[in-house]
């Protein structure tokens, strides 16, 4: 190969590279990118969230869970300058293993970054398959087999039902109908180079009321594919959007 | 290096570390491996639909035929997908229920297995929107393999050779359930079958009885058969659709609906393909019909009304068809059968 054609394929690459990206990369040359960590904290109303423990519904009802697990996807990270970046991660966050709570956020170019955006749950385009590897893997027990789509969250215990027994507690939380998409301010997070720590908390208990009031002894066994999980569906996507809250720690 | 070369370099680097990590992730990074397979496409048939992410392989289809064929997938180890999907049935049950590993008998006819690259739905019910994600399913199924998923990735990865066959296959000799679910999905694709009588009609190598040239025109007939509107002539003999075909006034399987919600899916089924029709008695979502005359008789006069049921079926006479007619459409149906697809060793338990 000759000099001439090699500069022009050099050329070509990097002409492409800047077209291909110019959207999400204007700096130009990079600073050095830098690492986010995110510890996942759950909570029921400032209680840990812990395996057992009987916790106070916010209508009064006295419940316990022994399962809490959810998918949180399409991390976003917004800039000062409206430019979004996208980490890629698909998160398994299982409270009662404290390993899966904490997630890292790699190679973060150098920014001012102010809005962090994701979703509990799939998008349509990947929920469309059950064949997708490490958080994601079936075996996970976050999936539907005999109708193709990942539980978004799943929260299994029991509760004292009006009669005072104990009572199953089964949520299934999924399908199309159930999407829930976060935009969280960043107060100027500033990547330079640097590992940023963020806390991001979860109460449980935020499922259970605003602006839809979750009665329990009215909504106990609910899995997504029957006509009365149709409102319940709505109620919770609607009631989990006030349940995550986030926190620069370092 | 000139300077032009090192801005190339420059662009590269911007190139990998901006955009790269958009479409990449741990999770969904793809691992894939091996020689291509070459699927032979049957003349006439449209273009098969390969998933980007699942691209057939000589070592993933071997891989997925022995997984298919390996008792291991059973939490017992006495099953395997091919204990409900026999050769020599087409790849579907003769019985109308399938048992599984703890003795309890399922609700559905088995579905026969060839042809699947053109498929576009799984079950009956369409609950599953792809081959990979279906192929999970009778693994954990509490009435078939019973085998949590953990507990075949265990057996798997302590294997002494299935670790390296996934390595070959995929390009990891750590099992994910996402390799083995490929792996049955190529496996399943490469069963095609077009080597029937009509199909060497079709070719100009064979010729139709009469009374098979009969039952082929009442097929076509829209006011006596009128089979092809569902069961297209387009070498696949289904459009992939759901139907209600009135079975019953009142479904006690809800069908399609127990997916969508839909009222207005129930008692729709997925409408099955004729090829080989011969071969995977007994018919209907649940197995309802022994012979196929009984089938042509029920789209002849015994369908029920029902608020779904197809206006294909609706708008016709009951009655409309002599015992002969019915009899030329079986004669035809009977043509649609590939004992090549039966007799290939390369389907065969290997």
């Amino acid at each position: 190969m000759t000099k001439t054609i090699k500069l022009f394929l050099f050329l070509a690459f990097a002409t492409l590279s800047l077209v291909g990206c110019k959207k999400d990369e204007k700096e130009d040359p990079p600073k050095p990118s830098g690492n986010i960590e995110v510890e996942v904290i759950n909570q029921v109303d400032g209680a840990p969230a812990q395996s057992g423990v009987m916790y106070t519904h916010p209508l009064g009802t006295q419940y316990s869970f022994n399962l809490l697990k959810y998918l949180l996807t399409n991390w976003e990270l917004v800039n000062d300058k409206g430019e979004t970046y996208r980490p890629g991660n698909y998160e398994l966050i299982d409270a009662l293993n404290p390993a899966t709570c904490k997630m890292n956020f790699d190679s973060i170019p150098a920014g001012n970054y102010t809005k962090i955006r994701f979703f509990l749950g799939m998008d349509s385009l990947s929920n469309y398959t059950l064949a997708n590897y490490g958080d994601l893997d079936a075996s996970n027990g976050m999936v539907w087999t005999w109708s193709t789509g990942y539980i978004f969250l799943k929260l299994e215990g029991e509760f004292i039902n009006m009669d005072g027994e104990e009572t199953p507690l089964i949520y299934h939380f999924g399908t199309m109908r159930a999407q829930v998409r976060y935009e969280l301010p960043l107060n100027n997070l500033k990547i330079d180079g640097n590992t940023r720590k963020l806390r991001m908390y979860f109460n449980l208990n935020e499922i259970f009321r605003n602006p839809d009031s979750i009665n329990l002894n009215e909504y106990s066994n609910q899995q997504s594919f029957a006509a009365k999980d149709i409102p319940w569906l709505a109620s919770l996507s609607a009631n989990l959007l006030d349940a995550f809250t986030i926190e620069i720690a370092e | 290096m000139t300077k032009w070369g090192l801005i190339g370099c420059l662009g590269a680097v911007i190139f990998l570390n901006a955009c790269t990590k958009e479409i990449e992730s741990v999770n969904t990074a793809e691992f894939a491996s091996g020689t291509p397979y070459r699927l032979e496409v049957p003349p006439g048939f449209p273009k098969p639909v390969i998933p980007a992410n699942n691209p057939m392989t000589v070592e993933g289809v071997a891989l997925g035929r022995r997984l298919f064929y390996d008792n291991l997938l059973s939490a017992n180890n006495t099953m395997s997908c091919a204990s409900c999907h026999l050769q020599n049935n087409a790849f579907t049950d003769p019985r109308r229920f399938s048992v599984g590993i703890d003795s309890i008998a399922g609700r559905r006819n088995a579905m026969p297995l060839f042809n699947l690259a053109w498929d576009r739905h799984f079950f009956w019910d369409g609950g599953s929107t792809n081959l990979e994600s279906q192929a999970i399913d009778p693994i954990v199924n509490p009435i078939e393999l019973h085998q949590p998923l953990t507990e075949m990735l265990a057996k798997l990865n302590a294997h002494p050779e299935y670790p390296a066959l996934f390595q070959k296959a995929f390009g990891s000799s750590t099992i994910q359930t996402a390799m083995v679910a490929k792996a049955i999905a190529q496996f399943e694709r490469s069963i095609i079958s077009a080597d029937s009588k009509y199909d060497r009609y079709l070719r100009g190598e064979e010729s139709l009885t009469e009374q098979e040239q009969q039952g082929l025109q009442l097929y076509l007939d829209v006011d006596k058969g009128d089979c092809f509107h569902c069961h297209t002539m387009n070498g696949l003999f289904t459009d992939y659709e759901f139907r209600n075909t009135g079975l019953d006034s009142v479904y006690a399987d809800d069908g399609r609906a127990s997916i969508t919600l839909n009222p207005d899916d129930v008692g729709k089924f997925k409408t099955p393909s004729l090829r080989n029709i011969a071969l995977t008695a007994p018919y209907m979502h649940d197995g309802r019909f022994n012979t196929l005359m009984e089938c042509v008789e029920h789209y002849n006069s015994g369908f029920n009304n029902h608020p779904n049921l197809d206006p294909n079926i609706s708008t016709k006479e009951r009655g409309r068809m002599t015992q002969a007619e019915m009899e030329a459409i079986v004669a035809f149906l009977n043509t649609l059968t590939d004992y090549s697809l039966i007799q290939n060793p390369n389907f065969s338990a290997p």
